[in-house]
């Protein structure tokens, strides 16, 4: 039904690859990269996630409902705990604001679509192929992951946790925070400089902005959670022993998922309270109250969320003083989100207030963030927190955040941008009706823990004795209310699709979205109107046509994704899966190096608008300074886990005893001289001088391979004097997992300066086109200079 | 729900003899104090938030006939406003986290200190799925850790395989068990009774079942 409405316009797309794609929604589907379909399909594959979470949920409240129930067995019930966390954290309510953010954040800032069409519909499609490499894992041999979705150390070591089920999870973590972070830099990239003119960044509409900062959170979290999972898939397969050491260990874990944990909290509130901000400004027809501060008041609740995370460690033996700085920083992160319910609320002063659907679940949403916040400042105690960790009050105050606060505002964005998305209106009364369920299903949920304050999280039954039934039974009852009623949702989104046609801009907004014609400077993105175009919403059909054409089709990005989440699977399945899905990835990069090549995926050039701070800056360089952004965290915090692993070890090998200082030096000097023939190969080009470029990148080339040499020769030298079966010791493990990610990014390094030679040298760069030198140059001194930093500490320290 | 002064938390299959009494101990009194400021000033906060919110709501409810109101341009920063907001905010929670600092002392600092000669010290190891006791005196059989009343009693706790939470909910003390690290905490009751000690932190199949229990003679 979705996608009718465009049927007949696929065959005005571009090249499939090299075959020209017949009609068939399916294949269209499949293989779209318009941001608006991407959007759909992310809104579509999160809910079918929540519906399989909220299973689970419902078997979790069925379980608790009475004492000493025999519904669930304890493995089922941790099996079930640790997916409802993760699915709902992770696979839904996030990729739920991301949905959003590709449909929307183009329109809100008047762009053609995103900044790169295909990385769009790569980070899809890697969030669906994890999503179902997370779900499969519920049938290997001992079941899905059931160590909680904080995955603690050392119940997920191989000792503690036989089955390939945790192996197979972290896999779908890594996909899925590859995803993340491929999208992210996407959406970064395309705020920053797909603006139109008009849209400074100051102005940008409410829910642009919030996912703004929401992005800059994926960008530098993400990393985190990957070099977790990297150590974590480390010693489960490769025997070494980060996690279950008592130099790294629980703590080390604990510091590292954390990092990434806090974050993600606000990852998943912020997009939806950016949407609250927008509704409550139109459905009380006054501008955002408090803008600036508002602005700003978000971007210091994003410096803050990194430094809270030790809030969730105040039992584990930190120290005094840093338990007292993480209570202070976690109870000035509620100062900035003062700010914000004074924004929200100011809004409405002297407005004009429509209680439509979208404006209940947005004022529904803050309700129960304040109730939710306050009893996070309970947690942000360093005393208070000895009796409540672990505890039911715990779970209703993340409750009341996440499902409350962000799921009622993201379904609030649902109901405020169907008439957008559609072009139809959906049931105003279903709607409401969906609205009433829901607050009270949630609050009879979630309100009776708050006085279960000593009952410990994620048992699977309690005796009669302790007290615990009446409130268990209420928010069972709560759940047999909540979870039913969002299949009103559902079914009103699908009755929308036949619902009666709304108008242009329904609401009286006046969010580019939903504006367009000449009042606007730049109407480019803001007048294609939505899949359910040429519904009569006075849209011409020529410029609805030109946006199709900024995205034509491509078959790239499933099969890439396809392959890396098989290979990622085949972690947990061996080494036959790794190389099939390792064959099907390189077919997916060939292909899009192919198309690349012979320039088949061209975007229209977008005329220039607003690109403050960068109006200097090529995109793809920005992107690429996005990207080294990300990976800065991800070694940032493998070194910081290789030094607190240092200072924690009672008897480190002295250097040289280990490694041989020799070998280390010649290798480096290796390395610095290949950045400065990768640097000479880019003078080169500038110059107009192809045959300089092919020539000092062949020189890189090859330097890079003797660096991977000596490295190879170091490697075998310490895996030769490894016992076998015995677990690696720590020295050798850090040594080998940081130096073997730092090898995977010069092999990748290798592989693209391969593709740039071949560019080159069949003539792809001049001296006015070296985009790609330049961005190889930016990433491979970013590889080297990790290398500046892991000698000294590996060789020399 | 600010007056709440009693835990109803058993977890064994033995009745609490202190399930009606008030417990006095300094962990928990301490606790409880702090707890009951922070539901006043949670309880206050949340009544001026919500209620300007729903009063805002509903005194500029739109009014049939009366046409879209104006979309007013983005004004002047309401600096004095957003000051205000933060410094009552800041001021709030600095008394609440100078409450907290102050209990936090009651817990980090027993009476006549940790190497106490006077106090009883045990050693507290968990295991899947299950609490051991060791002391020179011989206070503990399995899953039971018996103490006189009165006593400063000194746990050092840790783990032999998965990260474990030792708590005795009633006293409100709690560590974090993690093998190779060891964690300490007091208490000290003064009245007799009995009571749980649970696992609160996911240690596998049998978390809900690591229960041992407390008797205070």
């Amino acid at each position: 039904m979705w996608g009718r409405a465009r049927f007949h316009e696929s065959k005005a797309r571009g090249h499939l690859g090299g075959w020209s794609l017949n009609t068939g929604w399916l294949k269209r589907w499949l293989f779209t990269t318009n941001h608006k379909e991407v959007g759909i399909l992310y809104l579509v594959t999160s809910f079918y996630f929540a519906f399989l979470a909220g299973i689970l949920a419902f078997l979790m409240r069925t379980q608790l409902a009475f004492p000493s129930e025999t519904f669930l067995q304890p493995p089922q019930y941790n099996e079930a705990v640790t997916m409802h966390g993760l699915i709902m954290v992770l696979w839904f309510l996030s990729p739920l604001g991301i949905a959003f953010a590709n449909y929307f954040v183009p329109l809100q800032i008047g762009a053609a679509d995103v900044a790169f069409a295909r990385l769009n519909a790569t980070s899809y499609w890697m969030y669906v192929f994890s999503g179902i490499t997370a779900f499969a894992s519920f049938f290997v041999p001992g079941g899905s992951p059931a160590s909680g979705w904080t995955n603690y150390s050392p119940l997920t070591s191989l000792q503690f946790s036989p089955g390939s089920g945790e192996t197979l999870g972290a896999a779908a973590l890594i996909v899925l925070a590859a995803s993340n972070t491929v999208g992210t830099v996407n959406i970064l990239v395309t705020i920053l400089w797909h603006r139109a003119r008009g849209v400074s960044f100051v102005k940008l509409p409410m829910f642009t902005m919030f996912t703004f900062w929401t992005m800059l959170q994926f960008l530098w979290a993400f990393p985190s959670l990957i070099a977790g999972l990297i150590m974590l898939e480390a010693d489960r397969l490769l025997g070494t022993s980060f996690f279950t050491s008592s130099a790294g260990g629980s703590i080390l874990w604990d510091h590292v998922w954390w990092f990434f944990g806090h974050p993600e909290v606000y990852i998943v509130l912020l997009p939806a309270f950016g949407i609250v901000a927008g509704i409550i400004a139109t459905f009380s027809g006054r501008p955002v109250y408090a803008r600036k501060p508002l602005f700003a008041a978000v971007g210091i609740v994003v410096l803050l969320s990194y430094m809270v995370y030790g809030h969730h460690m105040f039992l584990t033996g930190i120290s005094l003083t840093e338990r007292e700085v993480f209570t202070i920083n976690t109870e000035m992160i509620s100062i900035p989100f003062g700010v914000l319910m004074l924004s929200f609320i100011g809004t409405m002063y002297k407005g004009a207030v429509k209680l439509t659907t979208p404006m209940l679940f947005a004022l529904g949403s803050v309700v129960i963030f304040v109730i939710g916040g306050l009893s996070g400042v309970f947690n942000s105690s360093l005393a208070l927190d000895i009796a409540l960790r672990g505890t039911y009050f715990v779970v209703a105050h993340f409750h009341y955040v996440m499902v409350g606060a962000s799921e009622f505002g993201l379904f609030a964005g649902i109901y405020y941008w169907l008439p957008k998305m559609t072009g139809r209106m959906y049931n105003e009364t279903l709607g409401k009706t969906h609205f009433i369920l829901s607050f009270v299903g949630f609050n009879l949920i979630f309100f009776p823990m708050f006085f279960l304050e000593d009952m410990p999280r994620r048992i699977v039954t309690y005796l009669a004795s302790t007290g615990w039934g009446p409130a268990n039974f209420v928010a069972t009852v709560g759940a047999f209310i909540f979870i039913p009623s969002q299949l009103l949702l559902v079914y009103n989104m699908g009755m929308t699709l036949r619902g009666p046609r709304a108008p242009m801009n329904p609401w009286n907004s006046t969010d580019r979205e939903w504006v367009s014609g000449p009042s606007m400077p730049h109407p480019v993105g803001a007048s294609s109107h939505g899949i359910g175009n040429g519904l009569g919403n006075g849209v011409s059909h020529a410029t609805s046509e030109s946006a199709h054409e900024a995205s034509p089709l491509s078959t790239r990005p499933i099969i890439l994704c396809l392959g890396f989440a098989v290979s990622m699977a085949g972690l947990a399945f061996g080494l036959p899966v790794i190389i099939i899905g390792l064959v099907i990835l390189a077919g997916g990069v060939f292909g899009w190096a192919w198309d690349d090549y012979r320039g088949r995926f061209r975007l229209p050039e977008e005329e220039e608008g607003e690109r403050w701070p960068f109006s200097k800056v090529p995109k793809d360089k920005l992107a690429m300074w996005t990207f080294l952004g990300s990976e800065a965290v991800l070694f940032g915090v493998l070194l910081g886990s290789y030094a607190f692993i240092r200072v924690n070890f009672p008897y480190w090998p002295t250097p040289g005893v280990l490694h041989d200082i020799n070998f280390g030096t010649i290798d480096t000097l290796i390395v610095i001289t290949s950045s400065l023939t990768a640097y000479l190969g880019l003078q080169s080009i500038k110059t107009g001088n192809r045959r300089g470029l092919i020539g000092w990148l062949g020189a890189t080339l090859l330097l890079g391979i003797i660096s991977l040499g000596v490295k190879g020769t170091e490697w075998y030298g310490l895996i030769t004097n490894l016992v076998p079966g015995s677990p690696i010791g720590l020295p050798v493990s850090s040594y080998l997992v940081m130096t073997g990610i730092h090898g995977a990014h010069v092999l990748a390094g290798l592989l693209i300066m391969i593709y740039l030679m071949i560019r080159a040298a069949t003539g792809g760069f001049s001296a006015e086109h070296y985009g790609s030198v330049e961005n190889f140059n930016l990433y491979w001194s970013f590889v080297n200079c990790v290398w500046l930093v892991v000698f000294p500490l590996f060789y020399l320290l | 729900m600010s007056t709440k002064l009693k835990s109803r938390s058993d977890g064994t299959d033995v009745s609490s003899e202190a399930g009606l009494l008030a417990i006095s101990a300094p962990t928990a009194d301490t606790w409880q104090s702090l707890y009951n400021l922070y539901w006043v000033l949670a309880v206050a906060a949340g009544t001026i938030t919500i209620g300007a919110l729903v009063f805002f709501a509903t005194k500029f409810r739109a009014r049939p006939g009366s046409g879209p109101a104006q979309h007013g341009e983005d004004g002047k920063i309401p600096i004095r406003t957003v000051l205000i907001i933060v410094i009552v905010m800041a001021s709030v929670l600095a008394g609440a986290g100078y409450a907290s600092f102050h209990a936090i002392g009651v817990y980090n600092n027993p009476p006549n200190g940790w190497n106490d000669p006077n106090a009883l010290h045990v050693n507290v190891t968990g295991q899947r799925f299950s609490w051991s006791f060791n002391c020179t005196s011989g206070c503990g059989v399995p899953a039971i850790l018996t103490v006189p009343h009165n006593k400063i009693v000194i746990l050092n706790i840790t783990s032999i395989d998965v990260f474990h939470s030792f708590g005795i909910p009633d006293l409100r003390v709690k560590a974090d068990a993690i093998p190779g690290k060891y964690n300490l905490i007091w208490f000290q009751v003064s009245t007799t009774g009995t009571f749980p000690i649970l696992c609160y932190e996911l240690c596998g199949a049998g978390h809900a079942f690591m229960r041992a229990k407390l008797v205070v003679t």
